[in-house]
């Protein structure tokens, strides 16, 4: 079985759309990744976008209602050629941050190197943000959602087409 | 009519307008405002007026119907009472300026239709028909407005001959 | 013709208008030209002035539409990337959960 490590982040920006996990430890990944993508949605490119949205469309219209809400979305993938590109140790600044009293852990699982873990952020005792951050020996994926409180909100976009 | 034309028009037919507005209103400044205006209303409608005859015919209605709307309207209200015209001197000459002036006054004082129609029989020398067209109203008006605006303008005179007939040699009234 | 006929003629007999009337006239004409193409140039520069803008909201419009297609798009693939992650998070989870469960069925 391959082995994997995955790590899921996924932050949450309370109010303001702006992370509240400094996602720049990411960057040194970009450099020896084979391939990246990097994504940075802030509330405005989200309205922008959620205005471009169609309901006619059954992906589309999925997006549509899973982005109610959404202030902000930043996802990061860095695919690399081999393993042991990277070690989990090099995830431990995002991982400090979560540390912090307003993160509270729904899931976390560590098997074989891979990690896997989602945080809810809590604001005033209700929950701003979700953050999914999935490390495999070949991947890294961190998502970050600002707005989303409910796990069956991603859920719903495991029924999109991943071929589009 | 072109440009040229209109150019033209304003130097032959100032004479004209002016004059009738003069005596219209009896007030050389009035007079000059109201030619100034029909000449450029002429110039902004130039196109559709033809040189010549139908461009005096054009003048001449339309200085008289811009005088009596400015009678009309409350601000240019001049009219002189007959009454406090000054007396005409007894034994005044056949052509003595005052006269004249008494009479300009006296025409100035008239309503304004009558005193249009004495101005263009008398002043522009034109008939009753031409005064109608000009006037847009029929010859027996014409006629009408005529007779009555010399009656009175005569019957004044005489009132005031024979007033100062009756009474000792008096200096002019200024 | 009677003189009193005279009188009224002699009266109101043509008088010349002050000096320099006719060069008054044609004064204001040529002020009234002036105004006039003021006026036209005016209309003509508000004219254009309303076609810039409606063409500079239109051209905005479509960079606007632009945009949020572009929006959409980087949209989608966030989701779509996220979707598949979530799913397989859910079969791993599965898996794990089976094995627990019936550890015989899968060793």
């Amino acid at each position: 079985m391959r082995k994997f490590a995955i790590l899921f982040f996924m932050l949450v920006a309370s109010t303001v759309s702006a992370q509240q996990l400094d996602l720049k430890s990411l960057d040194k990944f970009a450099d020896i990744a084979k391939s990246k993508t990097e994504i940075n949605m802030d509330e405005s490119t989200i309205k922008s976008a959620t205005s471009a949205l169609s309901e006619k469309k059954v992906d589309e219209a999925i997006a549509k209602k899973t982005i109610e809400g959404v202030k902000g979305f930043y996802l990061r993938v860095y695919e690399f050629g081999q393993k042991g590109a990277y070690k989990l140790e090099d995830l431990k600044p995002l991982f400090d941050q979560l540390k912090e009293p307003n993160w509270k852990p729904i899931l976390r699982n560590k098997e074989n190197d891979e990690q896997t873990e989602i945080w809810m952020h809590m604001r005033n005792g209700e929950p701003d943000g979700m953050v999914l951050i999935s490390a495999e020996s070949r991947e890294i994926v961190v998502i970050n959602g600002v707005g989303v409180t409910r796990l069956d909100d991603l859920t719903a976009l495991g029924k999109m087409d991943p071929l589009k | 009519m072109t440009k040229t034309e209109f150019e033209t028009a304003v130097r032959e037919y100032q004479g004209m307008v002016y004059s009738i507005a003069c005596s219209f209103f009896h007030n050389p400044a009035i007079a000059e405002e109201v030619a100034q205006d029909v000449f450029l209303r002429l110039y902004e409608g130039h196109r559709s007026v033809e040189a010549g005859a139908h461009c005096m015919a054009w003048l001449r209605r339309s200085t008289v119907h811009r005088c009596i709307d400015m009678v009309r309207r409350s601000s240019y209200q001049n009219e002189i009472q007959m009454e406090t015209l000054p007396d005409i001197p007894v034994g005044a000459p056949e052509t003595d300026p005052l006269l004249q002036e008494h009479l300009r006054r006296m025409i100035a004082a008239l309503p304004e239709k009558s005193r249009a129609v004495l101005v263009l029989r008398f002043g522009e020398d034109m008939d009753v028909e031409e005064i109608g067209r000009t006037l847009q109203m029929p010859a027996n008006t014409v006629w009408s407005h005529l007779q009555r605006g010399t009656a009175a303008i005569r019957e004044k005179l005489m009132r005031r001959m024979k007033e100062n007939e009756n009474e000792p040699v008096r200096t002019r009234s200024s | 013709m009677s003189q009193f006929e005279r009188d009224l003629r002699e009266s109101l007999r043509r008088r010349e208008p002050p000096a320099g009337f006719a060069e008054k006239v044609l004064a204001r004409t040529r002020e009234v030209r002036a105004h006039r193409t003021i006026s036209w140039r005016w209309l003509g520069a508000a004219a254009s002035v309303v076609l810039m803008i409606g063409a500079t909201l239109f051209i905005q419009e479509k960079q606007r539409q632009a945009e949020g297609e572009k929006a959409k798009e980087q949209l989608m693939v966030a989701f779509r990337i996220t979707g598949a992650k979530v799913r397989d998070i859910q079969a791993r989870f599965d898996a794990i959960q089976k094995r627990v469960v019936y550890p015989q069925l899968n060793p």
